[in-house]
């Protein structure tokens, strides 16, 4: 009974904001080259039926209570997997001003399967780790959290905000109006030229 | 023996003197008394008679009277064509005048036709099918009658403009339960048609109790309708004093008499068919089924009567009635056969469309009476058993349907099945009533199904007829599913609330339920011992239930019962809270504080554009766009028609 | 050999041996469907046991459920398909065999409409569309036996003195019988109520909202189911039993085949499809059988 839970992984696939890069990639380890479902991998499209989610992106404001949704809706036991550098730290997105970062944010991580995208290879070895974990917990053994493999996840806090600044940013705002204006001015003009001609 | 003899008659008396003081008595209170009393009376009563007369030797009770006793009813079933002819002359419909006016004519031709008037006559006769209709109208009409205490008291506060008394109400009511019975026992022809046309009169009055345009409407097309066949079953009448002289049941189905008259008319097979095409019109067969239709108008009680107990019983006991003692005519009973089939076809494909709750019931009824109809037609012991275990397994059923959705049309103002969504946290006790009714209409053990699966057995003898049976019996698992579906379609709730409602409906719907429940338990048995052995008596044949005795009930609701224990006592007894999870919404479910937060919040909302909160809602498929009513009912009346055509031609034809 | 034969002609160790064994037989015929599948896709596919281990690991896992009564009708789903299961091996009355069969398709409809969830709403009022599809042809195909056997039972095909295999004397009935097991069984192009490939579409249609161990109980029965239709499928030549494997087997593979090669189509179109189709195919069948 222990030993069926680590044949028959169901795996269900969140894409959380992700640039679909890694989605490609998880969906290429179902095609005849690699195979997935030899080892009883079954992609199914619902978390009630599966034990492995697998997080694709960053988590942000908008989708960060789906994510939980999503997870609180799998039956025990489950694993998570983060499929690329997104669901880990955040990626390139990190410190977008919605992005709040990795997946780690809203529900426990149990394996990150690192690259941007990770090779189907390595999404396969993944899913693996996951299977051992997911009879673990099965067996009732508490895992401990995986250790992330990069240092800082957001970049320098931004400086406060002086008396200065805001009088150059309202410059530069002023500026880049006046530019926009005289930049309509010119099309419109070319627009009357254009209808002379054709006139 | 003895004690029969009075009462019976007191059994027709009781309803029609009750009626009447019912409609004398100004004070509610006492009104209400009268009627629960009666009710308990009547089905008291109807056991009583039921009882007694198995006594009798052979089976066959029946209670001869003077030869002056037919005048009587000849008189009786002229005043009471002259009452339809007063009202059809009071609304001014020329068509009901007409068919009153024939139909007087033809009660009066009857007295020069020189037969028999000397020799005593057989008034009542209770055989078989007799009992089972007697059982079925006091019993199902007793628990009705309780029911519309409750119902009318609520339902009199809410009446619109221009409607009847409640006096009037229970004076009709009731003498159309008294007629009923009296219609079931009578022997001799003038009588049966003085209740005959007495319960069309009922039905109108019934039915046009609200006032209103619409509602006179259908009571005059119901009235107009079975005015119709009330002239075929006189003409019938006539046919047959022609051919025997007698107007009895017994000289229809004597085979001794074969003078014919007429060029080559075998006139006791037209006098069949013509009584056997009067029963249609009653039984609201296709074309005939707009009047039951329209008949929803009423107050459910009315309803619940006419589709249950009484009325459209009547005409399926009539065709029941014939068809035994017409087997040697196969051609025409196979034509019966089929105008049934068609008509079992055609309600339950209508009644897929229907999204108004009591129109899908409405359809049912018609396509089981057309069922029953069927089963009379394949004219076979086994087809014959069927449709008596049809009939009486249907009234219990439907007249507790019918009750339902009255208390729940009453409670949520509407009959839409859409609107029944989720009822069963609404109002928990009704829905587990109208469950349990819709459940015993389409799985076993209860008694439909096995009517079912008997009716198509024996309909092997002809595949063409099967093609219908095999259809309508798939459409109706369709539309049952889908309302059964909506109305336990429901949340999480961890305790039922408690439903208030009149005792006295909670009384007659826990009776109705009990009898589904009890008959649904010892269906095979009563099959057995009781529909089996009468069919047989009927056709004199034997052991034809060797097939159906190998009907595996231990099998079934063996393992069943196992089940449900082990299911018991994991599932539901050791279910926790914990174990409950919101339904799948792609997770974008509404969280609990948002639930909290507002109470028209429902715990299966979902978040949509925008973070707006929104209500998933999907409704039945009904066939929009694919099945059109108006053309379907055109088509099957206009194939109904050629039907009726063809018996009465092949009847013409089947003089030798 | 005496007492063993003595044994299992006991009517209730030869329904014990028929309810353990059917669900091997049913996770079998669904893993050489999976395997069938994979090799026509050039993939090597799943263990010969994988759905034993799906099923396994399902019991394993946590229950979860939305309310109470949604859990009733997947036992009785599993109750009703087991007993169709035991009556078709007794070669009890066919029709109620299938009268059978049909109450487990209704219970599980009747859960997928108990929960509110719009995706199992629409599943389930797809099997209902898919029921009214499949019932007129598996009860004409019932009746055609009739009028062949003079009689229902099943155990009259086997005892009957006519020798012909049903399929040359119903080979357009055998036809419309696989449309409607392809429609029973979710195979493309009528998996509409819960489309298993990947949960396009309705997600999983009427048993979305089932997980865990409730979930392993649906998959059981439809092992039964499975085997139930296999069996039907071989009955087609009771004469031998290697032939008749070899007709099911070759059902199952067309199945297999249909499945892999078709995309699904709407409920609409699979309703008029079988009531014209395989409806008249089996109707004509059965007139020539009466007409002989």
């Amino acid at each position: 009974m222990s030993k069926a839970i680590k044949k028959s992984p169901w795996v269900v696939h969140f894409n959380c904001n992700s640039c679909n890069g890694c989605d490609i990639e998880f969906l290429a380890c179902l095609t005849p080259t690699y195979d997935v479902e030899r080892f009883g991998v079954l992609h199914v499209g619902n978390p009630k039926h599966a034990d492995v989610l697998v997080v694709t992106g960053s988590v942000n404001n908008r989708n960060k209570h789906v994510l939980k949704n999503v997870y609180d809706q799998m039956p025990e036991p489950k694993v998570v997997v983060a499929m690329g550098a997104c669901p880990a730290t955040g990626g390139i997105f990190a410190d977008c001003y919605n992005v709040i970062g990795g997946v780690n944010a809203v529900i426990p991580v149990d394996v990150h399967v690192p690259g941007c995208p990770p090779k189907p290879e390595a999404m396969m070895d993944g899913i693996i780790e996951a299977v051992g974990i997911l009879e673990k917990k099965r067996n009732g053994e508490t895992v401990p959290p995986p250790v992330l493999p990069v240092k800082t996840v957001k970049g320098p806090e931004a400086p406060p905000m002086t008396p200065e600044m805001a009088a150059k940013i309202a410059a530069a705002k002023a500026a880049a109006a006046a530019k926009a204006a005289a930049a309509k001015a010119e099309a419109e003009k070319a627009n009357e030229n254009q209808e002379a001609r054709a006139e | 023996m003895e004690w029969i003899n009075w009462l019976l008659p007191v059994l027709i008396a009781l309803p029609l003197v009750g009626g009447i003081m019912a409609g004398i008595i100004s004070s509610d209170r006492v009104r209400y008394t009268l009627v629960t009393v009666l009710a308990v009376l009547i089905a008291a009563g109807g056991i009583g008679v039921v009882y007694l007369s198995t006594q009798a030797g052979n089976g066959v009770w029946s209670m001869s009277v003077a030869p002056w006793m037919a005048h009587v009813g000849a008189v009786l079933e002229l005043a009471i064509i002259a009452v339809i002819l007063i009202v059809a002359l009071k609304i001014k419909n020329a068509w009901i005048a007409l068919f009153a006016i024939l139909q007087l004519l033809g009660v009066a031709g009857g007295f020069f036709i020189h037969g028999d008037h000397s020799s005593s006559f057989e008034l009542f006769k209770i055989d078989n099918l007799a009992r089972i209709m007697l059982l079925v109208s006091c019993c199902v009409g007793a628990a009705i009658l309780i029911f519309s205490i409750g119902y009318m008291d609520n339902h009199q506060k809410h009446a619109p403009e221009g409607a009847g008394s409640l006096q009037r109400f229970y004076f009709v009511f009731l003498s159309f339960l008294g007629l009923m019975i009296g219609l079931v026992v009578s022997n001799q022809l003038s009588f049966f048609s003085f209740f005959w046309e007495g319960t069309t009169l009922c039905s109108y009055a019934l039915i046009g109790q609200d006032g209103g345009e619409a509602r006179s409407k259908n009571a005059v097309r119901a009235l107009l309708i079975n005015s119709f066949g009330g002239v075929l079953l006189v003409l019938g009448v006539l046919a047959l004093k022609c051919q025997t002289g007698g107007e009895t049941f017994n000289e229809l189905f004597s085979k001794s008499v074969s003078n014919v008259l007429l060029g080559k008319v075998d006139l006791r097979l037209m006098a069949a068919v013509l009584l056997a095409i009067a029963a249609f019109t009653k039984s609201a067969l296709f074309p005939f089924q707009s009047w039951l239709l329209g008949a929803m108008v009423a107050p459910t009680p009315v309803s619940a009567m006419l589709h249950a107990a009484t009325m459209v019983k009547a005409g399926v006991y009539l065709v029941m009635r014939l068809t035994p003692n017409f087997q040697s005519d196969v051609r025409v009973t196979m034509v019966i056969a089929f105008a049934g089939a068609i008509t079992f076809l055609g309600g339950a494909l209508l009644a897929c469309t229907q999204s108004n709750g009591k129109r899908v019931l409405a359809y049912s009824t018609i396509s089981n009476l057309g069922l029953v109809v069927a089963c009379a037609g394949i004219n076979s012991p086994l087809a014959y058993a069927a449709g008596l275990a049809i009939i009486s397994f249907h009234a219990i059923s439907k007249g507790l349907l019918f009750l339902c959705v009255g208390r729940i049309e009453q409670k949520i103002g509407s009959r839409d099945i859409e609107d029944m969504d989720g009822l069963m946290f609404k109002m928990p006790f009704t829905s587990i009533m109208i469950l349990i009714g819709m459940m015993s209409m389409l799985l076993p053990p209860f008694g439909m199904l096995l009517s079912k699966w008997l009716a198509i057995e024996a309909t092997m003898r002809s595949p063409f007829l099967l093609v219908f049976m095999v259809l309508g019996s798939a459409l109706t698992v369709y539309f049952w599913c889908k309302w059964i579906g909506r109305i336990q379609h429901t949340g999480y709730h961890p305790v039922l609330p408690k439903e208030e409602l009149p005792s006295t409906m909670k009384i007659a719907l826990s009776l109705l339920a009990l009898m589904v429940l009890a008959t649904g338990v010892t269906t095979m048995l009563i099959l057995n011992k009781v529909f089996v052995p009468m069919a047989e008596n009927v056709y004199s044949s034997k052991g034809l239930l060797a097939e159906a005795a190998t009907f595996p009930a231990l099998i079934i609701f063996g393992s069943v019962a196992i089940a449900g224990i082990i299911h018991y006592f994991i599932c539901w007894h050791g279910f926790k809270r914990e174990w409950v999870r919101k339904p799948f919404l792609c997770g974008e479910n509404v969280s609990s504080e948002e639930v909290e937060a507002d109470s028209e919040v429902r715990s299966y909302d979902f978040h949509s554009v925008g973070g707006k909160i929104e209500h998933s809602h999907v409704t039945n498929y009904y066939f929009h766009g694919i099945i059109n009513e108006k053309l379907v009912t055109g088509c099957l009346n206009w194939s109904a028609w050629l039907i009726i055509l063809v018996l009465i031609g092949n009847t013409v034809m089947s003089g030798k | 050999m005496e007492s063993i034969k003595n044994i299992l002609s006991n009517p209730w160790v030869y329904a014990l041996l028929v309810v353990v064994i059917t669900p091997f037989i049913g996770a079998l015929l669904t893993s050489i469907d999976r395997k069938l599948s994979a090799r026509m896709q050039g993939r090597i596919g799943p263990s010969w046991f994988q759905p034993l281990y799906d099923v396994a690991k399902l019991f394993s896992k946590k229950p979860m459920a939305l309310h109470r009564p949604q859990l009733i009708y997947a036992t009785l789903h599993l109750v009703f398909m087991v007993v169709a299961v035991v009556l078709l091996a007794q070669g009890r009355d066919l029709l109620m065999v299938l009268f059978v069969q049909a109450f487990s398709m209704i219970c599980l409809v009747l859960g997928g409409m108990s929960v509110r969830s719009p995706y199992s709403w629409i599943g389930s009022q797809r099997k209902i569309m898919q029921m009214l599809g499949v019932e007129p042809v598996f009860l004409v195909m019932i009746l055609a036996l009739y009028l062949r056997n003079e009689s229902f039972l099943g155990s009259a095909l086997i005892n009957s003195a006519n020798t012909t295999p049903l399929l040359l004397s119903m080979p357009l009935m055998f036809l419309a019988f696989l449309c409607a097991i392809a429609i029973e069984m979710e195979k493309s192009p009528f998996d509409l109520s819960s489309s298993h490939h990947a949960h396009q579409e309705i997600v999983k249609g009427v048993t979305l909202e089932y997980s865990g161990p409730f979930l392993g109980i649906i998959e059981i029965a439809h092992f039964y189911e499975t085997a139930f239709f296999f069996g039907l499928m071989m009955a087609f030549w009771h004469t031998n039993i290697l032939i008749g494997l070899v007709v099911a087997m070759a059902g199952l593979i067309f199945m297999t085949v249909l499945d892999n090669s078709f995309a699904r189509l709407t409920p609409n179109w699979m309703l008029r499809f079988m009531w014209t189709v395989p409806l008249s195919m089996a109707l004509a069948n059965l007139i020539w059988l009466w007409v002989k």
